[in-house]
């Protein structure tokens, strides 16, 4: 009797009506909290989980627990799927409505499978560079590299969400402990100029000697990143291998850049890059007779193949360059690069521009960001481009559930407008 | 029986959902640790604003100073450059420029380069093959090339004769460049080989190409960091003599006193507040030995002074040096000019600091700094 109700609770159509009014509303109010959590906080705290615990709304903090996004999926899912197992009836005259509900199942199955297996990356690489792997716009791994021989190296990989857990780190793949001493998920540096040098540095080693870092409040604007510190101490075979400050300042190639950039305009290039290298000096420990040279880097994804980038093209709309828009009207961003995969003997050539993506490995490559041109050019900079790289499983999903839907509502109008006309003429 | 049937699939199918929901939700590898074996990265060309990068983890570079040869210090691509000078104002330069890869495999490639910085047209492989000796550099096989072009044009080697020593080490393709009048250049040849022979690597010492640890003959000095900000415009007392800046000064001099006393002028420069007043004359405190002040002290230790643009800080003060006890005088000035502050200070023995206090007071305040961007 008791599970009647129970079935007949997940079944109903009032929860469907009431699961959707909850999904209105976490859209509005997660889509609200953009503007005061930034965009990727509050997709991940509003839909990327089961329960909200209190709400940011037009700048105010509200405590009203909401569903999350999971819990609403899920129990729609089985709301529908269980709807349709009780109501279930083999028959022609239904089979419209079937092929509707099977089209929705798949929308929200696919939507799940999107969040969950999807993976934005990003690719930067000058002309003439080649590279085997894209990074992440926002998660930072901390890295040991080893060799393995001439031409391989061992990477283990240890990923920010366990760095910011702190305690004690151990992988069988590393002779020593890492102990994660303090962990800031953003960070800003501070050269340790002589004028600067007031209070001692956070550790002797490597980096730390020569800059200090602090730990700032994590932004939330889209024009900004995040930057992490880790404070770590590596220790192993009885003996301890010091503390070192591992930064996304130093392992991150962009956010250096940003760094000499910032000093070159304030103390000339040569300045510049003398501090910029003390910042980036690479910092390793030796330990069963291995060199352990550690960063803490972008995520990094690898492929089995490489890319170069041989071209990029970045032209304007003649005209539209003035010394108010030195960057003009873009016309187009193109980027000529050349595809090596080995394991399938492929070497060959393609362009990538605006709304013609390279889809391959499973991968698609969308053009993304340029510096290249005149404006590059007159900045003394390697013309370089951006490519995002897009991992989605389930991209076919969404097309496909809509295609069904489509077809199940055709079908049930169609056996209704036939059943329709056949009385019609029966009784005429 | 046909409700028990669908209440049934109607739990497994929901309990399974739910479990799977969870499972994805708190799987999906985040916060693992992941271990992978990728192709070696090879040593990008470019850093990421498209400039040369600084070569990582560079061995620090030792040699034997030929007699004769001056350097220069090291350049713009260089660890180190040195000039040689000749009869009627002829000159010889040799450069050391360390390069990221092993790009020393196409040696046809890297001569023809050279070759075109200097004018000079380019070489078969053939003619190559017989210009190339086969060398050693700090033990290790090296390439010697050693050619002259008929016609040199306006390029940047301004000489008729280039000798041009190529080794492969760790990663690095080291260039070792002699370039110059086709008569000085050879009569150098012999010394160019002996220098190469005392060349030696030392490891364990990362620094920038440009800034590289070059140690010196015999004496290791590091004050390749010199800034090139572009110095003000002033007037040195006679007195002073200035010397190679250290590590972040952008000048330095050297004041005499009678019986081995002396004092020392640094100027430095940095960008924003660098920590403002307080923290900048407390750490001067601190270098003579006294006290770390309150601010309301510090305020009161700090008088103003007129300089060419505007107001800076002048502190004057006494304490006694760490080593020795000895009284040390230290006056310092903190100008801050735009995005910048410049620091100025006289530190030493109490007799030259008082003797020059005035020539320094001057030398600051007619200082005509470049404007900060």
């Amino acid at each position: 009797m008791r599970s009647n109700k129970v079935i007949n609770f997940f079944t109903s159509l009032r929860l469907t009506v009431t699961l959707l009014a909850f999904g209105i509303l976490l859209v509005f109010v997660g889509t609200v909290a953009q503007a005061d959590e930034g965009l990727y906080q509050a997709q991940e705290r509003y839909f990327k989980h089961w329960f909200v615990w209190g709400i940011s709304f037009f700048g105010h903090k509200v405590s009203l627990p909401l569903p999350g996004g999971y819990l609403i999926g899920t129990l729609l899912l089985i709301n529908l799927t269980s709807a349709h197992i009780k109501r279930f009836q083999l028959t022609w005259k239904k089979f419209g409505i079937h092929l509707t509900h099977a089209g929705v199942i798949l929308l929200l199955v696919g939507q799940l499978a999107t969040d969950l297996f999807s993976r934005e990356t990003q690719l930067r690489f000058t002309e003439g560079e080649t590279k085997c792997w894209s990074e992440s716009g926002m998660d930072y791994e901390l890295a040991f590299v080893t060799d393995v021989d001439k031409d391989t190296e061992e990477v283990v990989a240890i990923p920010q969400e366990r760095l910011a857990r702190g305690g004690e780190i151990r992988h069988e793949k590393l002779p020593f402990a890492v102990q994660v001493k303090s962990y800031w998920k953003n960070s800003d540096p501070q050269f340790r100029a002589p004028m600067q040098r007031n209070a001692p540095p956070l550790t002797t080693n490597g980096a730390a000697a020569h800059f200090d870092f602090h730990e700032i409040p994590v932004t939330h604007d889209m024009n900004s990143k995040n930057v992490p510190t880790a404070i770590v101490e590596i220790a192993g075979a009885g003996r301890s291998f010091g503390a070192w400050v591992a930064s996304g300042w130093a392992g991150d190639e962009t956010m250096a850049g940003v760094v000499r950039r910032s000093y070159a305009r304030q103390m000339g290039g040569a300045m510049a890059d003398t501090i910029a290298s003390r910042l980036t000096e690479p910092q390793f420990v030796e330990a069963d007779g291995k060199r352990y040279t550690f960063a803490l880097r972008p995520a990094r994804a690898y492929k089995p193949y490489s890319l170069t980038l041989l071209k990029a093209t970045h032209t304007t709309y003649p005209g539209t360059v003035t010394t108010g828009n030195p960057e003009g009207i873009p016309k187009d961003f193109r980027s000529r690069v050349r595809i090596d995969n080995p394991q399938k003997g492929e070497n060959r050539e393609v362009e990538i521009y605006m709304n013609s993506p390279l889809r391959y490995g499973g991968l698609t490559f969308y053009q993304y960001q340029m510096a290249a041109g005149e404006l590059a050019q007159q900045a003394g900079e390697a013309p370089s481009s951006t490519l995002q790289v897009v991992r989605n499983p389930g991209w076919v999903t969404p097309y496909a559930g809509c295609a069904i839907v489509a077809a199940g509502l055709i079908v049930q109008f169609m056996i209704h407008l036939v059943g329709f006309v056949s009385k019609k003429r029966k009784t005429a | 029986m046909i409700e028990s049937t669908s209440n049934q699939a109607f739990w497994r199918v929901g309990v399974c959902l739910m479990v799977a929901m969870a499972a994805l939700s708190a799987g999906c590898g985040k916060g693992e640790i992941q271990v992978y074996r990728v192709p070696k990265e090879k040593p990008s060309l470019r850093t990421d604003d498209g400039r040369d990068p600084p070569p990582a983890a560079m061995p620090s570079l030792a040699w034997k100073l030929p007699p004769g040869w001056e350097e220069k210090g090291p350049g713009r691509m260089s660890v180190a450059s040195f000039s040689i000078p000749g009869k009627d104002g002829q000159e010889a330069e040799v450069s050391v420029m360390p390069m990221p890869g092993e790009s020393a495999s196409n040696l046809s490639l890297l001569v023809n380069i050279v070759r075109q910085g200097a004018g000079m047209g380019p070489i078969g492989d053939e003619e190559l093959a017989r210009l190339v000796e086969d060398i050693s550099i700090a033990g290790l096989p090296a390439r010697l090339v050693d050619f002259s072009g008929a016609t040199v044009s306006n390029g940047p080697d301004k000489g008729n004769r280039i000798i041009l020593a190529v080794l492969t080490r760790a990663g690095t393709t080291w260039f070792f460049k002699m370039a110059g009048s086709e008569d000085l250049v050879s009569s150098q040849k012999g010394v160019f080989l002996d220098f190469l022979k005392s060349i030696a690597f030392h490891e364990g010492v990362a620094q920038p190409a440009a800034a590289a640890n070059v140690q010196r003959g015999a004496a290791a000095a590091d004050d390749s960091a010199t800034a090139v900000q572009a110095k003000p415009t002033w007037e040195v007392p006679q007195n002073w003599k200035e010397v190679p800046p250290t590590q972040m000064l952008l000048a330095k001099f050297l004041l005499a006193g009678p019986a081995d006393t002396k004092a020392e002028v640094t100027v430095s420069v940095f960008p924003g507040e660098v920590g403002g007043l307080v923290a900048n004359v407390n750490r001067w405190r601190r270098q003579i030995g006294l006290a770390e002040a309150a601010a309301d002290e510090v305020s009161k230790l700090v008088s103003p002074l007129d300089v060419a643009r505007g107001k800076a800080m002048l502190v004057d003060m006494s304490g006694s040096e760490a080593k020795n006890g000895k009284t040390t005088r230290l006056i310092g000035v903190i100008v801050p000019q735009g995005a910048q502050t410049w620091f100025y200070k006289l530190m030493g023995d109490e007799a030259v600091a008082e003797r020059e206090k005035a020539a320094f007071i001057k030398f600051v305040q007619g200082a005509k700094h470049p404007d900060a961007v």
